[in-house]
């Protein structure tokens, strides 16, 4: 029921002009003719459409799937038409179409045109149909995002990239490119430097290298040559599953760290890569002692001793990690086992017993029990 | 009127979506009416106006599953006929309004007279613009609320009634001197 049929017709505007044409519109009304069999011509239509075309069945999540998929090759073939066909990787020899640097603009339709032998090229290169072929690329096709990322200034950047060509053939990577993380880091410079790398690309499979793509300083971290290397090596592949570890890479100390060969090598041990998951460690990166110490495999060793870890957490020994004699030091078994002891630790603030240190036989001291437990 | 059934269209929309055909039956069954009249005074012809009417179901038994359950059926297919509507006005061929005969009341003159006046209204309504012309058709035609016909053509309360306003100053010196008899 309407107000105007409960006799509240609320009109804001009445009068004698507005009561005249509601009679008038009212008499209209009354005349309206009914529509016979209207419902019964439209169901039976509906009947026909629900035989046609079964209805809650995937065909039409399959269309949609064939409309996303059609809509990316053609971006697909837009962006290699016009910076060229990359090369068709591993075992085929030659390109079709030099890669040419593809700059600033957006892509228009005045691009590509039908009958662009470019266009033609793109689509019976070896190396478009191995793309199509592809499982996993397919189903990045019909991933928005990805789409999305055919249209980025540096996705396409990127596909001047060897390296992120070779990328487009590893499964990582092309989970990877789901990833808003990752795509917003392919607009770095170093991250498509990066991705020459095979190590880099290996990483791409690991899901905790894409989660650390979220992280700002990680993406900047890829800009570090030292940091690339590092990639190659599978101990830090590893330690990138560790939370701890990628929040660490947003500090510079760490990324300077991965810059040096001891500090990579010591990624392959696991007790250094759980040190990664320690505050006090992650600080004691920051000190350039304590990163030259790295270098020296008693240091690494001694990363592994729980004990040791804890002291990295302590100010003086982070310090006293720059002098050379107690990097020497942490070379001796005796002196490592010291440092599970906390009286050892907090005398390790002392510059006196630091300097000590560089005496030898002050560390062969420290090799015994008893002198310890003094 | 309509729209105390909103929660019953949902369900029967899900089920109409899941291939329930019965279901969607009683919508259609439930809506043709208002539709129709709405298309007819829109339109100002019979045979247009069942078009538009037979369409909009089509289309929205096509689209069921693009239907947001938040919002009001009738909102949606109503939007769905209006665009049937305007298209079915730009396609035509421009023709007078066809006055509906009603059954033969009083003198024969009395008759004509109200044929007449009938046809001169409609011509009138057609003579709105949509926009005020869709308001006075919601109003007067469907009976629907201010904050109904505002839900339905998403437009605030207030507008509705500065566009009613407006419409019927416009219709009232359309139809100057005319004046109904019943």
């Amino acid at each position: 029921m309407t107000d105007r049929d409960q006799g509240g017709f609320d009109e804001p505007f009445g009068g004698p002009d507005v009561d005249r044409l509601n009679r008038l519109l009212d008499e209209l009304k009354a005349g309206d003719p009914p529509a016979p069999g209207l419902a019964g011509e439209v169901m039976a239509r509906v009947r026909q459409l629900a035989m046609e075309a079964p209805r809650a069945t995937g065909g039409e999540m399959a269309k949609k799937v064939m409309w996303g998929l059609a809509a990316a090759a053609a971006i697909l073939i837009a962006v290699f038409a016009t910076i060229g066909v990359p090369p068709s990787g591993d075992g085929v020899e030659g390109t079709i179409g030099a890669a040419k640097r593809h700059r600033a603009q957006q892509m228009s339709d005045e691009d590509v045109t039908l009958g662009d032998q470019s266009v033609q090229a793109v689509l019976q290169s070896d190396y478009f149909a191995r793309l199509l072929q592809d499982k996993a690329f397919r189903e990045a096709l019909g991933n928005q995002g990805f789409r999305d990322a055919l249209n980025s200034e540096g996705f396409r950047e990127a596909l001047n990239s060897q390296g992120f060509r070779d990328a487009l053939g590893n499964q990582g990577f092309l989970l990877a490119l789901k990833d808003q993380g990752f795509r917003d880091a392919l607009n770095s410079e170093g991250f498509r430097d990066a991705l020459g790398s095979q190590g880099f690309r290996d990483a791409l499979g690991n899901q905790g290298f894409r989660d650390a793509l979220n992280n700002q300083g990680f993406r900047d971290a890829l800009g570090n040559q030292g940091f690339r290397e590092a990639l190659g090596n599978q101990g830090f592949r590893e330690a990138l599953g560790s939370q701890g570890f990628r929040d660490a890479l947003g500090q510079e100390g760490l990324r300077d760290a991965l810059g040096n060969e001891g500090f990579r090598d010591a990624l392959n041990n696991q007790g250094f890569r759980e040190a990664l998951g320690n505050q006090g460690f992650r600080e004691a990166l920051g000190n350039q002692g304590f990163r030259e110490a790295l270098g020296n495999q008693g240091f690494r060793e001694a990363l592994g001793n729980q004990g040791f870890r804890e002291a990295l957490g302590n100010q003086g020994f982070r310090e006293a990690l720059g002098n050379q004699g107690f990097r020497e030091a942490l070379g001796n078994q005796g002196f490592r086992d010291a440092l599970g002891n906390q009286g050892f630790r907090d005398a390790l603030g002392n510059q006196g017993f630091r300097d000590a240190l560089t005496s030898e036989g002050f560390r062969d001291a420290l090799s015994s029990q008893g002198y310890r437990d003094n | 009127m309509y729209f105390t059934q909103d929660s019953d269209d949902a369900a029967l929309v899900g089920r109409s979506a899941a291939g329930d055909a019965a279901a969607f039956e009683v919508l259609v069954l439930r809506y043709e009416g208002v539709l129709f009249g709405v298309a007819l005074r829109m339109l100002g012809d019979y045979d247009e106006a069942r078009d538009a009417t037979q369409s909009a179901f089509i289309k929205a038994y096509r689209k069921l599953r693009s239907f947001d359950p938040r919002y009001r059926f009738f909102s949606w297919i109503y939007r769905i006929l209006l665009n049937e509507c305007l298209n079915a006005q730009r396609d035509r061929r421009p023709h007078e309004p066809i006055a509906p005969e009603l059954p033969a009341e009083g003198t024969p003159l009395d008759h004509l007279e109200s044929t007449e006046r009938r046809r001169r209204v409609q011509q009138a309504l057609l003579l709105l613009p949509v926009e005020y012309r869709q308001v006075v058709v919601l109003r007067h035609f469907a009976e629907l609320s201010y904050e109904d016909i505002a839900a339905t053509l998403g437009i605030p309360a207030k507008t509705v009634k500065s566009r009613l306003y407006t419409a019927r100053q416009r219709l009232i010196e359309l139809l100057p001197g005319d004046k109904a008899t019943r």
